[in-house]
């Protein structure tokens, strides 16, 4: 079976890669980002990989997505120092929901980068501004 | 074949030789879930079968590095508490050291209290021993796998029969001191001996209840 699904696999990240790739530069600048804007997605209520994903779509107007290793693996990584905490949920149909909430450390981590980002926006402006 | 499997087929296909750990379990059931309420958002939306299964495939990107992200979680948990072994090396050696200067204060302490120091240091080596028996940290859960579990079971009736060892050497300590205790203030070298056949009833008995108990 997988002998069979590789082959179109690899034909559509092709094309799929080089659909995005003029925006490969500012993916690189967000992807930087990906934790905060995860935790920016959790202050308001509690959701999980594909709500958040979709959030994101919605917000950009489908000019940002993130894949899915890159959204579990900032799971991972937010849940290891405690700021997002996750849990099943209970679908009656089909199959379990992982679902994720901001901590109190989140919420503060949230903030710091937040505050982080406007200085850093602020100086670039400043210095891509033409003479 | 249904969509939803095919899918899952891929999924699967990705996590080919990572090792099934309840974690990797976890985000395959985590990802399975994901993927198919897009998918079912993209055919709902208008889009074909067939363009929604390669859009869903295509966003999932790289799991190479997630898988290696996960394991290393797990090998990071593994390392044992070095204090905790530290801790125990410490109460084991005072407590032989003890052992080893008991019979020398028998010696040095002139008079009846010659053999009391003695008692007192094996009593308080064999204390320490009991001590750190029992307060040694067990094995920890680190994956809730099946392999984890045998691991823990396994710990645990070691530490079953650690309690049963602790609890021969309390009773046999105690004999020996009794049986010492009896011929120095007694002087009954001939019938103290009989102390010994009385320890290994006592033994029989103490096990037959522990195991009465466990049923």
């Amino acid at each position: 079976m997988t002998d069979t699904v590789s082959p179109i696999t690899i034909y559509i990240d092709v094309r799929y890669n080089s659909e995005v790739k003029k925006m490969a530069i500012t993916s690189d600048l967000l992807r930087g980002h990906t934790e905060t804007i995860i935790l920016a997605h959790l202050l308001g209520k509690d959701s999980y990989g594909y709500e958040i994903n979709k959030s994101i779509q919605e917000k950009t107007k489908n000019r940002y997505e993130l894949k899915e290793a890159t959204l579990y693996s900032a799971f991972r990584r937010l849940e290891e120092t405690g700021s997002i905490s996750s849990y099943w949920g209970d679908e009656s149909t089909g199959a379990r929901r992982r679902y994720y909430s901001v901590t109190k450390l989140g919420r503060e981590t949230y903030l710091k980068n937040k505050e982080d980002w406007e200085e850093t926006k602020e100086i670039i402006d400043r210095l891509l501004k033409e003479e | 074949m249904n969509m939803n499997e095919r899918i899952r087929t891929h999924v699967e296909g990705l996590f080919e030789g990572a090792p099934m750990t309840r974690k990797i379990l976890d985000l395959k059931e985590e990802l399975l879930a994901n993927l198919n309420s897009k998918y079912d958002d993209l055919v709902a939306g208008g889009t074909s079968p067939d363009d929604a299964y390669r859009t869903v495939i295509a966003g999932i990107g790289d799991v190479s590095e997630l898988v290696r992200q996960i394991q290393n979680e797990s090998a990071f948990n593994k390392s044992i508490p070095s204090s905790a072994r530290k801790r125990s090396a410490i109460f084991v050696s005072v407590a032989v050291a003890l052992y080893i200067l008991a019979p020398f204060s028998a010696i040095l302490v002139t008079g009846n209290m010659g053999p009391f120091f003695m008692f007192l240091l094996i009593a308080v080596a064999t204390g320490l021993l009991i001590y750190n028996g029992m307060t040694s940290p067990k094995y920890i859960k680190e994956e809730d796998s099946i392999v984890e579990d045998f691991k823990e079971w396994k710990s645990g009736t070691n530490e079953k029969k650690t309690f049963r060892k602790t609890l021969s050497l309390i009773l046999w300590s105690l004999i020996v001191i009794v049986y010492f205790a009896i011929n120095f203030f007694f002087f009954a070298w001939a019938y103290s001996w009989l102390i010994f056949i009385i320890g290994v009833f006592c033994e029989g008995v103490i096990s037959l209840v522990l195991d009465m108990k466990k049923r």
